[in-house]
């Protein structure tokens, strides 16, 4: 099964980032995703049993007719399109106490794909070279693995995109000031990669950097995680743009927003503020309550699509997230396709990102210092 | 250890108070007799605030609140008690009474207050701290109702307090009757706290509800009949977001497979057009959960069928009965099964189910049923659109006598 979908998935694998007028991006994007579709039918009997009690179209031919499945159904099912001798590694999300977790299972030619598209991604953004990287984060959160797995496997999956990492957080997320100039007196003269997440960056780096007169204008910044709790004390993402680069110096940074469910097939930050899909993923976004598809300017719930896995049905889900499409070809960065913004997490539903999984225990962590 | 009072009884006063201070006055205030005057004069003006307060009015559920307190029918209810009271028994209040209502269900726990308080008893009622504009307002009336009220009634307070089990086993340690009115997580929580050796206590579960439809009763409805059924449908439905426990979640069709398949083919679309009518909305999180919980019962159970009616009502067809419902999340989402007749409720009818809202089903069918289910479940069995209205009989007890004690007095 796999040779076949390879052959279609290879061409949109190898295709430029961001190049592609949106109508010949989706006539490449959806046989691939009909063919996946038909592949998990195939080899998942649970989701074929989906697609004929919910009469699934058998091969859609409009992005928006492409069904999805909910991500709520992986905390609940194991859905898996290969052998289990062919599962090679379990991605877990969300793992804190009161929430179930969602598991994703991956085998070797999935796992290869995304960590494939990933690097492209990163490569677009921070150029081809593995550059020195200045993790912010603690490197406890790879001592415990029992907890906050969500940001343990972002920066594990982030650290083999970065060379010699250097973690620029203590156990108790304090900015740790002998590893970040030494870091900074041995790389800090040439473009370096900066990750964390991005409540991290702002409430730990920021004011800490600008305190000790930091200087990290030649690091590239790659944040995730999310906004919700930096809106609430009123940092958006051009506050959080000026804010750290007076405060660090940094002016190149990039948000993107993935999911567990489709690692690889990240939405990557322009210059513009907003997120692209690349040409192996997009999003469809839906209105809340007929969950039907609105036009550019609408928000809803967002649907992502991707070309990647075949070792789970993951290709299309109905995310918690709501978003927009901003504009479409427009080209206000330089990039072509849909111009997204990720608006949060849909009212009271289960809390899933990283980044407020990180403020919540870290409130937890300062109230019981107090 | 204090609390804050948010409405009560003269002379008590509002805001942070004392707990203990609290209980001392609600057990030394003189009691009431069973279905006084001045307990019917209290409890009536609070329904006459309910039907006639303007902003009371725009929410049905304080209008229906209101209709079963009015003062004639209050007066009805102590004229049959009377009246079937045996000679040798005296009715008196249990004294304190301890109310944990549910944060869910907003008006709850003014219906728990009336029947303490008709039946003569002392009141401590412990609000969510989850308010709501309707909780708001019910406090509003009740206090004012309690302010004017005369003397000779029991007294009252409405309390907010944060999860302290500290302050709920102080209550508890003090009350005759504590009432939980779910759900079950509620009970076992309050339930850590003892009560007193002698003092009693009644329990709402977690329930779950259903209706049954008389396919042949539906087809041969005409236009109005049929909107009439759809009204009643969609107030059980979508009322509290189809999350109350009486709420319907599973749909029975009794009839041929001919005739089931006709009567939902007219019935569900007037029910969704009744729905639009009334903006029925469900949440974007309900709605989602609506879907997730679609999936997952596609993959573990018996569903061999979507519909979809507009965006308020989601019907899944299953082949089988039972269906696991522990997750059902609520805002308009039905399971659908047909069967030629009751009988099929006997095999899976439990404890947890608690209401039968029927249609087109003779009365002699369903106390067949009743009576063929022996207490294995249903306490309640009622007509298309009440199925979340008030009533006497509650969850297999009957609130009129569930907060008097019964005093067997033999005497020359």
């Amino acid at each position: 099964m796999t040779a076949p979908i390879d052959t279609v998935l290879a061409p949109l694998l190898a295709a430029p980032l961001y190049a592609t007028p949106q109508l010949a991006k989706e006539d490449a994007l959806v046989p691939a995703l009909a063919a996946l579709g038909a592949h998990h039918r195939a080899a998942c009997p649970a989701y074929a049993r989906l697609g004929r009690v919910l009469g699934w179209p058998d091969l859609p031919t409009r992005l928006a007719d492409v069904p999805w499945l909910p991500t709520a159904l992986w905390k609940t099912h194991r859905l898996v399109s290969v052998p289990e001798s062919a599962i090679v590694t379990t991605l877990t999300s969300s793992g804190t106490s009161g929430q179930t977790p969602s598991r994703v299972h991956l085998d070797h030619a999935t796992a290869r794909r995304q960590a494939h598209a990933l690097a492209r991604i990163i490569g677009h953004a921070v150029g081809p070279r593995r550059l020195p990287m200045l993790v912010i984060d603690s490197a406890a959160v790879l001592r415990d693995r029992t907890a906050l797995t969500a940001r343990s496997a972002g920066v594990l999956g982030m650290m083999t995109h970065g060379a010699r990492p250097v973690f620029a957080l203590d156990d108790e997320l304090a900015l740790d000031r002998g590893a970040v100039e030494d870091f900074l007196a041995r790389y800090g003269d040439a473009p370096f990669l900066i990750f964390g997440f991005t409540y991290l960056v702002w409430t730990r780096l920021g004011p800490r950097a600008s305190e000790l007169g930091l200087d990290l204008s030649r690091g590239v910044l790659l944040h995730t995680g999310g906004w919700k709790r930096l809106e609430a004390i009123a940092v958006d993402g051009s506050a959080f743009r000026a804010g750290l680069a007076a405060a660090t110096g940094v002016t190149r940074c990039y948000d993107f927003y993935g999911l567990t469910e489709q690692v690889g097939s990240v939405l990557l930050e322009g210059d513009d503020g907003l997120l692209y899909a690349p040409p192996f993923a997009d999003v469809v976004v839906r209105d809340p309550i007929t969950l039907a598809e609105v036009p550019a300017g609408a928000p809803g719930v967002l649907q992502l699509v991707s070309a990647l896995p075949t070792s789970y049905p993951g290709h299309s889900v109905l995310t918690e997230d709501l978003g927009v499409v901003e504009h479409v070809d427009r080209d206000t960065c330089g990039r072509l396709g849909k111009a997204i913004r990720v608006l949060g997490r849909v009212p009271r539903a289960e809390l899933r990102g990283c980044s407020d999984v990180v403020a919540e225990a870290l409130s937890a962590i300062e109230g019981s210092v107090r | 250890m204090k609390v804050q009072v948010v409405a009560s009884s003269p002379p008590i006063s509002r805001g942070d108070v004392e707990v203990g201070a609290l209980l001392d006055a609600l057990t030394a205030a003189p009691r009431d007799e069973p279905y006084g005057d001045a307990a019917l004069a209290l409890c009536g003006a609070v329904a006459r605030k309910l039907l006639d307060d303007p902003r009371a009015r725009r929410h049905p559920a304080l209008t229906a609140l209101g209709f079963f307190a009015r003062p004639s029918e209050l007066a009805c209810l102590r004229h049959e008690l009377a009246a079937t009271a045996p000679p040798d028994m005296v009715r008196v209040p249990h004294g304190l009474v301890f109310h944990v209502p549910p944060a869910t269900v907003d008006t709850v726990f003014v219906f728990s207050w009336l029947w303490a308080t008709l039946a003569g008893n002392a009141s401590i009622i412990r609000l969510s701290s989850r308010t709501s504009p309707v909780v708001t307002l019910l406090c509003e009336l009740v206090a004012d109702a309690l302010a004017a009220s005369g003397p000779g009634v029991a007294p009252s307070a409405f309390v907010r307090y944060q999860h302290d089990a500290a302050i709920t086993a102080a209550i508890s340690a003090r009350c005759a009757l504590r009432v939980i009115w779910g759900g079950d997580a509620t009970i076992a929580t309050i339930r850590a706290a003892p009560l007193p050796p002698t003092a009693r206590e009644l329990t709402f579960a977690d329930r779950r509800g259903m209706v049954a439809l008389g396919a042949a009763a539906v087809v041969a409805l005409d236009d109005a009949g049929l909107r009439a059924l759809a009204e009643a449908m969609a107030t059980d439905l979508f009322e509290l977001d189809q999350r109350a426990c009486s709420s319907p979640r599973v749909a029975l069709w009794l009839g041929d497979a001919a005739a089931c398949a006709a009567a939902r083919e007219r019935l569900w679309p007037e029910v969704a057009t009744v729905a639009d009518a009334r903006g029925v909305r469900p949440p974007p999180a309900a709605r989602l959960a609506r879907e997730a919980f679609v999936h997952r019962a596609i993959l573990d159970g018996p569903v061999v069928g979507r519909a979809d009616y507009g965006a308020a009502l989601t019907v899944l067809a299953v082949d089988r009965l039972p269906v696991a419902l522990d997750d059902h999340p609520g805002g308009g989402l039905l399971l659908e099964a047909a069967a030629p007749s009751l009988d099929v409720l006997e095999r899976w009818v439990s404890r947890k189910d608690q209401t039968l809202a029927h249609f087109g089903i003779p009365r002699v069918e369903l106390a067949g049923l009743v009576a063929r289910l022996a207490g294995r479940g249903l306490d309640r069995v009622v007509p298309v659109g009440r199925a979340l209205a008030y009533g006497r009989f509650w969850d297999g007890d009957d609130l009129a006598t569930a907060f008097v004690r019964c005093v067997h007095l033999v005497g020359p």
